[in-house]
C-alpha cells in the first residue's frame, strides 16, 4: 500500500493510515487500556512494518472504525467532500490501485467535457492469501495471539513447514 | 446504516480474540453507502498527537485512501 500511495501521489491522491485496535492482542502487542498503548503500538507500525504513509489514531473506543464497519484490515477511498467512492472490507493494493486508474479516468474523462453521473457496482475481488505469511504477522504479537486465533478457526491452523 | 451504538473502549479493545469479542465488531454489511456523505470524526496524529478532523484531511486531496488496521 505503500508503493501505491506513491504511485498516485502526483496525481492528488491522498493516503492515511488510520489505527484501529489490535485485532489478535498477544503479549507483545496487547488490547488498548489508553491512548499512550495506541500511540506506542503505532510508533511500531511505522518503525518496524514499515508503514510511511501518515498515521493517524481513531478514538479510543473505534468511532470511525466502527462507523466503517469495523473488519480489521479495511481500504476505504473518499472524495475531497467527504463521500466515499470505494470501500472493501479487505486491503488489496492491486484492488485499490485499480480503482484509482478509474477514479482518475472519470476525472480527466469529466475535463473533457463529457457529462457523467454515478452508480454503484458490486465486484467481487481478489486478495494474496498466504497463510503463512499472516501467522508471521500473529507470531508479532506472541503466541497467545497464535493459540487464540488457532481455538477460534482450527480449520486455518498454522501449515505445517515441509 | 451508520453503526452509531455507543461502544465502550473497553469492549472495542477486546483482551482477547475470543468470537463473542470480535465478532459484534464486524458489520461490514451495514456500513455506509458509497455515495453518502459521513459525518467527521476526530483522529490524533501519531507523530505529534495533534487532533485533526478525517474532514479536513480528505480535503487536501481529489481523494483519500484511508486504509484501517494495526499491528495485529
Amino acid at each position: 500500500m505503500n508503493a501505491v500511495a506513491q504511485r498516485f501521489a502526483e496525481h492528488d491522491i491522498g493516503s492515511i493510515f488510520v489505527y484501529t485496535h489490535e485485532a489478535h492482542p498477544g503479549e507483545r502487542f496487547p488490547h488498548h487500556r489508553t491512548m499512550d498503548d495506541k500511540y506506542r503500538h503505532a510508533k511500531a507500525l511505522r518503525d518496524e512494518l514499515g508503514v510511511t504513509r501518515p498515521i493517524y489514531l481513531d478514538a479510543l473506543n473505534g468511532a470511525l472504525h466502527r462507523a466503517l464497519g469495523g473488519m480489521p484490515n479495511m481500504t476505504w477511498i473518499f472524495s475531497r467532500g467527504g463521500v466515499p467512492v470505494y470501500k472493501s472490507d479487505w486491503t488489496d493494493a492491486h484492488s485499490v490501485g485499480n480503482s484509482l486508474d478509474y477514479l482518475l479516468e472519470v476525472a480527466a474523462r469529466r475535463r473533457s467535457g463529457e457529462r457523467l453521473a454515478p452508480f454503484r457496482i458490486e465486484r467481487l475481488d481478489y486478495r494474496d492469501h498466504d497463510r503463512g505469511r499472516f501467522y508471521e504477522g500473529l507470531d508479532r504479537s506472541g503466541p497467545r495471539a497464535v493459540a487464540e486465533f488457532e481455538a477460534a478457526f482450527p480449520q486455518d491452523r498454522r501449515p505445517k513447514k515441509r | 446504516m451508520h453503526h452509531t451504538d455507543d461502544v465502550s473502549a473497553a469492549t472495542y479493545n477486546y483482551p482477547h480474540f475470543v468470537p463473542e469479542a470480535f465478532e459484534p465488531m464486524m458489520r461490514f454489511e451495514s456500513s455506509p453507502a458509497l455515495g453518502s456523505k459521513l459525518p467527521s470524526f476526530p483522529l490524533w496524529r501519531a507523530t505529534d498527537r495533534r487532533e485533526d478532523q478525517l474532514s479536513a484531511l480528505l480535503k487536501e486531496h481529489l481523494y483519500t485512501v484511508v486504509e484501517l488496521g494495526s499491528f495485529t
